[in-house]
């Protein structure tokens, strides 16, 4: 069975001692740059920096490795686990120096512990694109077409067919839900507006004429403000439950399954906000990755 | 100085819709006619009877409509270009007199759903393709002339409405506009 063991070096890296692996060698080279790594012959160890460590994690795993890791503050179990985390901010997605794509995310006590993986952000964000595009009902959509489910050119076959379907779905004696009368109302006036020529005709004039006349015409978009994450140029400061592994001082989130705000006593919300530093004497350009995160209520 | 923010005119489709809280859309099918208004910079000219400008008669005389049938009157307004006038107030925006775009945009949305009236001073740039293009309307194409009688521009739409089946009537002064739109609203079945 082939072992390493590593531990760190006191100096903010790590040591890595492991049996011999002329594969493993030789992609440990190619997967990490050489300023990351270096092989110390007298102790035949190899000293990694710790931004190179994921990557390690991977070759190891690749290589079948069995690891042991000393003394170090934060244990990994590369199982994943589920775990409630605190975010009090979560950077970009952004390729890292050693090979690694993900966001970096800020714990409470404003350390940058958690790495969340591309695929957990882009499936989170897909989640949540999911929950905000409602089930349309007749109560919730935009146009008598869309209210009849049928396109903008139906003939009036398919009118009637709709207008069928929907008195079979929807008439007060068959559905027995509290909007039935409502939705019925709804579809009636559809039907008799789409299948007048001329009031068809007119309705779809109001509809052209309204992309002129701007957004105050456009109904009322049915959006549930507490699914949507984004607050202009700010993050809101939330907890979440992850699917998660340790990985020596880092947790690396795999999963985001839920996630919660936190309200203060005025029902309003924490938000963080990434704050560039501005090099001082520098009349224009600033390093992006130099500044601090400022917290607000809203 | 004249205001960049519009406030509505009464009556205007713009005014129905925030006072009835029906969408544009809704409110449309309530219209009947569809003003066609020529905003171009001949109207600027003040040769109608009482020396006022072009633009004064028809603005005043479109006010005035639109207070007395609210919610019937879409209107157009055109000069190198045509826009929905959804506040009811054309913009007096001078330029050029595209009516064949202007009849060409009406038509996408209005032929045959809406009657259909054009105030002008009946100098468009092209006359030809206005008369070809207004002779493939379904609703006739009434036509409001604006500006001193027996000019070349009256003569013009007097052809543009017989090129489409429409009525003719000619506004000198304040006044005699709003007859024309309330006649042609009249046969409108109103």
């Amino acid at each position: 069975m082939k072992t390493a063991e590593i531990w760190p070096d006191g100096a903010g890296g790590y040591d890595l001692k492991s049996t011999y692996d002329a594969g493993f060698v030789e992609q440990l080279k190619l997967s990490i740059p050489a300023r990351l790594r270096a092989w110390n012959p007298n102790r035949k160890i190899w000293s990694i920096d710790q931004t190179a460590l994921l990557k390690l994690r991977q070759l190891l795993q690749q290589f079948g490795y069995q690891v042991t890791v000393h003394n170090a503050p934060f244990v990994q179990n590369w199982k994943p686990a589920v775990e409630n985390i605190r975010v009090n901010y979560l950077g970009d997605v952004r390729t890292r120096i050693g090979g690694g794509v993900y966001a970096s995310g800020l714990d409470e006590r404003g350390e940058w512990l958690y790495r969340f993986s591309l695929p957990s952000i882009q499936n989170w964000l897909a989640g949540m694109a999911a929950k905000q595009a409602p089930e349309s009902t007749p109560l919730t959509a935009g146009t008598y077409y869309e209210i009849l489910d049928v396109t903008e050119s139906a003939s009036d076959a398919e009118l009637k067919a709709a207008w069928r379907r929907a008195l079979k779905r929807y008439h007060p004696d068959i559905n027995q839900s509290q909007d039935a009368n409502e939705v019925m109302i709804v579809v009636s006036e559809s039907y008799r507006v789409l299948s007048d020529p001329k009031l068809r005709r007119r309705y779809d004039a109001g509809r052209r004429l309204s992309k002129q006349a701007g957004p105050q015409q456009s109904r009322a978009q049915h959006s549930d403000p507490d699914i949507q994450l984004a607050i202009p140029d700010r993050w809101r400061c939330g907890y979440m439950r992850v699917l998660c592994v340790h990985d020596f001082k880092l947790v690396e989130v795999n999963e985001i399954l839920s996630f919660q705000d936190i309200i203060d006593n005025q029902g309003r919300r924490m938000t963080a906000r990434w704050m560039p530093d501005m090099p001082f004497g520098s009349s224009f350009g600033f390093n992006r990755a130099s500044g601090h995160v400022e917290y607000d209520w809203v | 100085m004249k205001s960049m923010v519009k406030t509505a005119t009464t009556g205007s489709l713009q005014d129905v819709v925030q006072k009835t809280g029906l969408t544009l859309e809704q409110a449309m099918m309530d219209c009947e006619f569809v003003v066609v208004i020529d905003q171009s910079g001949s109207m600027s000219e003040d040769d109608t009877r009482e020396g006022l400008e072009r633009y004064d008669v028809a603005e005043s005389e479109l006010r005035k409509i639109q207070e007395m049938y609210p919610g019937k009157v879409a209107v157009v307004e055109f000069s190198n270009r045509p826009e929905f006038c959804y506040s009811g107030i054309p913009s007096r925006s001078g330029g050029a007199t595209d009516l064949t775009a202007a009849l060409r945009f009406v038509k996408e949305f209005a032929d045959g759903a809406f009657d259909i009236v054009v105030i002008s001073d009946g100098e468009p740039d092209n006359q030809a393709s206005a008369l070809d293009i207004a002779a493939t309307f379904s609703s006739p194409i009434n036509t409001i002339y604006i500006g001193a009688k027996g000019g070349d521009g009256q003569k013009f739409l007097d052809r543009l409405a017989k090129a489409s089946g429409g009525q003719r009537y000619v506004a000198e002064k304040p006044g005699e506009l709003m007859p024309g739109i309330v006649g042609l609203l009249g046969d409108g079945g109103m």
